[in-house]
């Protein structure tokens, strides 16, 4: 079932509430959602400029840029003041999600994913849809990804490893540890968004090796268990 | 350059039906566009049947038919039947003696109606009348007509005395269940006609044969599958199509110095009315630029002087196919500076118009123009130049890769144009674990064979008989840059184990040999005994 593309994408932001914040970079990375790679010439990164006057923010409704999460992120106000704004940015990031939208409907539009993105970078895909586009007609929900599954590679991470006692957290610095990733360059958006789509494609090939193996067929009939 | 497509013609009237090359093209199989014979039922059973004249040819058209196919008797269809007494692998035999001059034609199999009737006046002394009657008996399935002509070839057996009564009962049953499938002689006749016709065309004008079979494959229940399936054929051929492009603006798909374009009409959202409005703002900017061809525009002068006359959805669609793919800027450019473009309010681009001559690209163009119009620029205000410093930004560090993949030209010009014309998905893999290419196996190759290719149709199938019944198995259709081949069969064994890798779109070395059918003398299909997916 799966013939559509995954966009893996991650904002970097200038706060954390992900209904106020602003957001000061967008990266993604594209999947090829049949063989699992990385599309060749599928990656996305781009700063965008916030609203750096803090008063003119909140005016605005929304949270000023913390230097905290500059620290975190690397990035300085002089530069984010040279980006281009947050519309230009939407506009191309909506032609480079189309790019793999292959029949351009909503139905083969490309799958979100992420890690943490339902919590956190979907809400700010909303509001960045509400206010530049697209919006899906009938719903007035977004309109870029598929309006039906997302991938939220943190609650597969949870699923695999909530019964591990090795694990104390479930952050990407964690994962990067526990996979033994190089950590060089975490928190820039296109280095995270590399690492989870990396990690992503692990995942979902090795449920391609299982999921054969796997009895579904009429599974609950006989005691209610799954069995390889 | 010269135009061909309806420039050649042949009267196919003056045809004598004793033209080897087109019966041997019939017995081939090669049927893909033929009469009557362009299905995958009429390309396998044209193979087996093997006509090499008019009456096998109309015997065909009527032998796959649906109540033929499935007209059981003693555990064989009548196609079968037909087919294994054609081929001597069944004895041919006759209810009657007397049966022997109206069915040898057809292997003693009850094909058409017409036989029926002559049966009736043979051996009951039907008259024509009576005959006609039966038929339409047979033919409307009218019960109380059929009790009275039942009644009456009963009585006319009796009286002429060519079969005994049990037997007149027996052949008059049969005639009854022939009604489920028997086909108008006449017109089986008229079908293989123009079945033969159509085979002419393809065998000695095959240019001509695609190309109108292109033009008119819109009026089709899936055009963009039967686009595929044509183009892909003409390949098995030796004849490739092209996009549509700058050089040749044909509405319709045309012949083109010798080689098949696609017409603009071909293109997925473009219409008529685009059309004709594309080539009058086409001629109005070449007027302009002193008579110079739109195959000498650069893109920086078609986007300033003719994109903001032209309908944007039918630019995006001829830029994705391909149409201005002589110039040196990729397709994702140029979609990308027509994006930038189209974000430029009506009055900057009219400046942009007025003053393009003076920059040679967008992005000094739009440079110059960022200022304010009292600083010298074209924005109105700086807000507007704000916008304009973005997309300037965007265009000296693009966010994301403007060069072409493969993979992506593949997707849109299937998108728009129902296939992928520039590249082959095959030819971006390392296929030197492949041995052999599609047309080397139809061209009979044989032995260990190794093809590198790319899954174009996945058929899955249920076995209804022998010792796998009820295991599924699979018929695929696959394609390299030499051809396209849609004889492969997966059994079921092999089929769970690789049925991860058979999608489509998917690139594998199939691995495997020719299929015997020994019956019929055709060993073209392929059996998959391994697959190694490529990257």
């Amino acid at each position: 079932m799966n013939y559509r593309d995954i966009i893996v994408f991650d904002f970097e932001t200038g706060s954390r509430n992900p209904y106020k914040t602003q957001p000061v970079q967008i990266a993604a990375v594209a999947i090829h959602g049949r063989k699992l790679t990385i599309q060749p010439e599928g990656y996305f990164e781009s700063l965008i400029r916030p609203e750096l006057d803090d008063e003119r923010a909140i005016e605005l409704g929304l949270d000023p840029i913390e230097d905290e999460a500059l620290a975190v992120n690397g990035k300085t106000r002089k530069e984010l003041a040279k980006a281009p704004q947050p519309k230009a940015v939407w506009k191309k990031f909506t032609n480079f999600v189309d790019k793999y939208n292959f029949k351009k409907t909503n139905f083969y539009a490309p799958l979100a994913a992420g890690y943490n993105i339902i919590g956190f970078d979907l809400p700010i895909v909303d509001r960045m849809c509400e206010q530049y586009g697209p919006k899906h007609k009938k719903s007035g929900r977004q309109g870029l990804f598929n309006p039906i599954y997302k991938l939220d590679l943190m609650h597969t991470v949870w699923m695999w490893m909530e019964n591990n006692a090795d694990v104390n957290s479930l952050s990407m610095d964690a994962m990067r540890d526990l996979l033994s990733m190089d950590k060089e360059n975490a928190h820039d958006a296109l280095q995270d968004v590399k690492d989870t789509a990396n990690i992503l494609i692990a995942f979902m090939k090795l449920h391609r090796r299982i999921a054969p193996k796997v009895k579904f067929e009429k599974a609950f009939a006989d005691g209610n268990n799954l069995h390889i | 350059m010269e135009t061909t497509c309806t420039s050649k013609s042949f009267d196919p009237i003056s045809l004598e039906f004793n033209n080897e090359n087109v019966w041997d093209l019939i017995c081939a199989g090669k049927t893909k566009g033929i009469f009557q014979l362009e299905s995958n039922l009429g390309k396998s059973w044209a193979k087996r049947v093997k006509p090499r004249n008019i009456e096998e040819l109309a015997a065909l058209v009527s032998i796959i038919r649906p109540g033929t196919l499935k007209a059981i008797q003693d555990g064989k269809s009548m196609t079968q039947r037909f087919v294994d007494r054609k081929n001597l692998t069944e004895e041919i035999t006759y209810l009657h003696p007397s049966l022997e001059p109206i069915l040898k034609g057809t292997q003693g199999v009850l094909v058409y109606q017409e036989q029926s009737m002559k049966i009736a006046q043979q051996l009951a002394g039907f008259n024509l009348q009576e005959a006609d009657n039966l038929r339409k008996a047979i033919g409307k399935k009218k019960a109380n007509l059929m009790a009275e002509v039942k009644k009456a070839f009963l009585e006319g057996a009796i009286k002429k005395k060519v079969v005994s009564k049990e037997d007149a009962e027996e052949i008059f049953s049969w005639i009854e269940k022939s009604s489920r499938y028997a086909f108008n002689k006449s017109h089986a006749v008229s079908y293989a006609i123009c079945a033969y016709w159509s085979a002419y065309a393809k065998t000695y004008h095959p240019l001509e044969f695609y190309c109108n079979y292109l033009i008119y494959s819109s009026g089709k229940p899936d055009p963009q599958q039967e686009v595929k399936e044509l183009v892909n054929d003409a390949k098995n051929n030796e004849i490739y199509v092209s996009p549509p492009s700058i050089k040749a603006i044909n509405t319709l798909t045309d012949i083109i110095d010798g080689q098949i374009h696609f017409g603009l009409l071909s293109v997925k959202s473009v219409g008529m009315k685009q059309i004709e409005k594309f080539k009058t703002v086409i001629s109005s900017v070449e007027t302009e630029l002193e008579e110079k061809h739109l195959s000498d525009w650069s893109w920086y002068e078609f986007l300033t002087l003719a994109s903001p006359r032209v309908n944007s959805r039918m630019l995006i669609a001829l830029i994705s196919v391909g149409f201005f793919s002589h110039l040196p800027e990729s397709r994702q450019k140029m979609l990308d500076e027509f994006d930038t473009w189209n974000s430029l309010t009506k009055k900057e681009q009219e400046w942009a118009f007025v003053n393009h001559s003076k920059y040679k690209d967008v992005l000094n163009l739009l440079k110059a123009m960022t200022p304010t119009k009292k600083e010298g620029g074209a924005t109105f205000n700086v807000k507007r130049s704000s916008m304009l410093r973005d997309l300037v930004y965007h265009l000296e560090t693009p966010a994301y890769s403007l060069k072409d993949d493969p993979e992506w030209v593949i997707r849109s010009e299937e998108n728009y144009l129902g296939v992928s014309l520039t590249y082959s998905r095959i030819e971006a893999c390392d296929t030197h674990l492949a041995n052999t290419t599609i047309r080397e196996f139809i061209e009979g190759k044989r032995g260990d064979i190794k093809m590198a290719v790319t899954i174009s149709e996945v058929k899955r199938y249920t076995t209804k008989s022998g010792k796998m019944k009820g295991s599924e198995m699979a018929f695929l259709c696959v394609e390299d840059k030499t051809g396209t081949l849609d004889t492969v069969t997966i059994f079921s064994e092999k089929w769970k184990e690789y049925k991860g890798l058979l999608y489509e779109s998917n690139n594998v070395i199939i691995c495997g040999g020719s299929s015997k059918r020994k019956r019929y003398q055709v060993d073209d299909g392929f059996i998959v005994d391994r697959i190694i997916e490529l990257g």
